[in-house]
């Protein structure tokens, strides 16, 4: 046990003041390390969040004397004159006499050891990694020590909304492939057992880096993305068509063909569509799905099309005509000039509905003309995408079923695209378990995990907003659904969402309204904001019920992690082969 | 540690006075009046005692009539005053006071601090240079000043401080490199709690004393 310094000053609001011992070198201690407080009765551990030193010597009597001098005498000084003062925030308390880890409700006393914390006494706080219910998450920063890795308990995390915060490149896709890949060896190993838990991951892949490669910072790729490894565990799909061939991911184009408005609504919104447009979406559908039951058009007589029509205006029909042609080849006449005049009629015969309103009309056509861009999106009017959406959901909720990813291939960049498929699915999901609950469902039989990055855009502070994603992390978590927002601005998230998260994974941010955000729930938050400024790219603080304190870690190496998926989930694999051979032979027996 | 040769501090021919009190660590010589030109304050002076030879520095010069009716202007100046009354310096008294700060045991081995005293009339002497050395070296024989914090035990007084180095210059100057002379003197001067002032013009003044601005 190494003495590093003594307590002399603590409070539960402000923390814990104490000044290190002669000799010891401050860059020994970075922010974010764990130390040992030890007093007779307890110990306490406690997360180091200020260093600072004061010198009991003027410093201009230091400046005056002339630089030769001065190198030789800094040292002197620094021994004799200059106290290392280091602020600690407690996370938890060891009582030696009943022998537990509590969280701490009491101070050490003055004067107090400070010692330096080795693995051992880390791991009775933190426990360690058994790989079945609970695996390595980081490492924590020990003055002077490594080798020591911080589990986290993957049921205590699902069971409750967790949020990874952190701004771009700080190492947010790192963790949650690496607690997605966890979720996925979780589900494996404890299958049948009691308080097992069914997982499923819907995750929303804008970047390609669960269902491809996971890339560093200079797009380099470095490891496999798990959906990648535990390819039987995972059905991914893509509204990328070049990536269904590529990659064999299913085509999920945004499915247009007989879409309610109320859907509709999600995706239009972000094109820029005014409000009196999405206002009257509902009376223009159904005015236009009348036009086209009633149109006796050879071509566009399924109101199921009645997108197209919202759509269709006389400057856009050839457009329409050359991508539904690539796309679509339902509607397209071999000759061009029939689609081309049905589309004409088919558009004046809107017009003339929806005209009985004339402010109707000027809302219709202004609201058309934002609509063009849906061309540009990967849309389909074929019915078999519009069970796609089905198909997911039943995926996620069947136990039978899998996880699913989203990968946005090429759209990795179109927002609009990524809203739009997000949406539909989280709100057929939502009114899915909906359906259930009123069926008498008490809960999801599988543990549904959304990973939603971007999180702001679904779950923003706008008063009034809908999204499914909202209703989802508000009012299903008790039916076995959990969002995870992977966000850079936390700030931007609704506080109802935010207060709803236990487990928080916060890497560096740089806003002190996302830092503020990001630690809500913790205790002292104000004492941790020095720490998260300070986090390097691959560090963050977790605290929540998935790690049992408090606790800055330099998060497990992905790379490294995903090799060992790659050789358990074969050994797994293997394993379940010989377990159904021999199930087979038993069977001839 | 050097030592000094102790035996070349004896007799009456060499010495510049005698004890003629004792109070603490301050002793007060009555130094003969043809020796008193030459001792200044800051000087460094060794009184043989016998076994032990207390150090000190000259921190007050003092120089009045013996007799109690005192001092009366003559108008004469001290030389031709000298020649009417050869005898004249007789009637004075030439004093000097100073700080123990050291001795020096019967081998000669130097130690700082308070010795033991003196006794009344032992012979005081000017210390050589190459003797007053070895009051600004450890057992090493590295620099040391520790000698500065007897020196202002008393009295906090930058003049004096001042004084002692500028009659010890030379002497501090053969001690070592510049840089490890300097620190040495930084290392006691800091450790004094002279307060930012005096610490400022004690620093200031040794590097203007040994040129080393």
């Amino acid at each position: 046990m190494k003495v590093i310094g003594s307590i002399l000053e603590a409070s539960f609001e402000k923390g814990i003041v104490a000044c290190l011992i002669r000799g010891e070198d401050p860059e020994d201690y970075p922010i974010g390390s764990l130390a040992i407080i030890d007093t007779d009765r307890n110990s306490y551990l406690a997360i180091l969040n200020e260093v600072q030193y004061t010198s009991e010597l003027n410093p201009s009597i230091l400046m005056d004397i002339p630089s030769r001098f001065r190198d030789g005498i800094i040292p002197l000084v620094r021994d004799r004159y200059v106290n290392y003062i280091v602020r600690l925030i407690p996370v938890a308390k060891y009582s030696k006499e009943k022998k537990v880890t509590e969280k701490p409700d009491t101070i050490p006393p003055y004067g107090a050891r400070l010692i330096k914390a080795v693995p051992d006494d880390i791991a009775i706080y933190y426990g360690e990694p058994d790989w079945r219910k609970t695996y390595p998450l980081g490492r924590p920063k020990l003055i002077g020590e490594v080798g020591y890795e911080v589990p986290v308990d993957i049921k205590n995390l699902v069971n409750l909304n967790f949020g990874i915060y952190g701004k771009s490149g700080s190492g947010k896709t790192f963790i949650a492939n690496l607690l997605v890949g966890y979720g996925i060896l979780y589900t494996l190993y404890n299958r049948g057992e009691e308080d097992y838990i069914d997982i499923r991951f819907l995750i929303f892949d804008m970047h390609d880096e669960y269902s491809l490669e996971v890339l560093d910072n200079n797009r380099r790729p470095i490891a496999r993305g798990v959906a990648n490894i535990f390819k039987k565990e995972f059905v991914i799909y893509t509204p990328d068509i070049e990536n269904t061939t590529r990659f064999k991911m299913r085509y999920l184009p945004i499915p247009l063909y007989d879409l309610p408005s109320s859907y509709l609504r999600m995706i239009i919104e972000p094109l820029g569509v005014t409000q009196a447009f999405l206002d009257n979406l509902a009376t223009f559908e159904k005015k236009i799905r009348k036009v086209m039951e009633r149109s006796g058009n050879t071509i566009l007589s399924d109101p199921g099309y009645w997108i197209l029509g919202l759509i269709l205006s006389m400057e856009t029909v050839d457009k329409i005509i050359s991508l539904i042609d690539r796309r679509e080849t339902k509607f397209i006449d071999s000759d061009r000039s029939i689609t081309r005049r049905a589309l004409f009629e088919l558009i004046n015969a809107i017009e003339e509905e929806i005209g009985e309103a004339p402010e109707a009309l000027k809302s219709f056509k202004a609201g058309r003309r934002r609509l063009i861009r849906l061309l540009n999106m990967p849309i389909s009017f074929k019915k078999k995408y519009s069970r796609a959406i089905d198909e997911i959901v039943e995926y996620l909720i069947n136990p039978k079923g899998k996880s699913v990813v989203i990968s946005m291939g090429r759209y990795e960049k179109t927002m609009s695209v990524y809203l739009a498929l997000a949406n539909l699915i989280g709100e057929r999901l939502r009114i899915k378990l909906q359906e259930k609950i009123a069926e008498g469902m008490e809960e999801s039989p599988t543990k549904i995990i959304i990973l939603l990055e971007e999180a702001h855009k679904f779950l923003e502070r706008k008063a009034g907003a809908y999204s499914p994603f909202g209703v989802i992390a508000r009012e299903m978590r008790k039916r076995g659904v959990i969002i995870v927002p992977i966000d850079q601005k936390p700030g931007d998230l609704d506080p109802d969402v935010t207060s709803m998260i236990w487990t928080n994974m916060v890497f560096a941010l740089t806003d002190p309204k996302d830092v503020s955000a990001a630690l809500t729930g913790i205790d002292n938050p104000k004492l941790y904001e020095s720490i998260v400024y300070s986090l390097k790219p691959g560090e963050a603080v977790i605290y929540g019920p998935a790690v049992k304190f408090p606790v800055v870690l330099s998060i497990e190496d992905y790379s490294m992690v995903s090799r060992e998926f790659e050789k358990r989930y074969r050994e797994y694999l293997g394993m379940r082969r010989s377990r159904s051979l021999y199930d087979d032979d038993l069977s001839r027996d | 540690m050097k030592k000094i040769k102790v035996s070349r501090y004896s007799g009456s021919e060499t010495a510049v006075g005698e004890v003629a009190s004792i109070n603490g660590n301050r002793y007060v010589i009555y130094v003969y009046p043809e020796r008193y030109p030459e001792i200044s304050i800051g000087d460094i002076l060794l009184i043989d005692s016998g076994i032990y030879h207390p150090i000190i520095v000259v921190d007050e010069n003092i120089h009045r009539a013996r007799r109690e009716q005192g001092f009366t202007p003559l108008h004469t100046g001290h030389d031709e005053l000298k020649e009417i009354y050869p005898d004249a310096d007789r009637l004075y008294i030439y004093a000097i006071s100073g700080v123990n700060v050291a001795y020096a045991d019967e081998k000669g081995d130097v130690k700082i601090g308070f010795g033991p005293s003196p006794r009344l009339h032992d012979f005081t002497y000017d210390m050589e240079d190459k003797d007053k050395e070895s009051l600004f070296l450890d057992d090493e024989d590295t620099p040391n000043f520790i000698i500065i914090r007897y020196l202002l035990h008393g009295a906090r007084d930058p003049i004096l401080l001042r004084e002692f180095i500028v009659r010890n210059r030379d002497v501090i100057t053969k001690l070592g490199d510049e840089k490890g002379v300097f620190k040495a003197f930084f290392d006691v001067i800091t450790q004094m709690n002279l307060g930012d002032a005096f610490l400022k013009t004690a620093i200031d003044d040794f590097l203007s004393i040994m040129g080393w601005r």
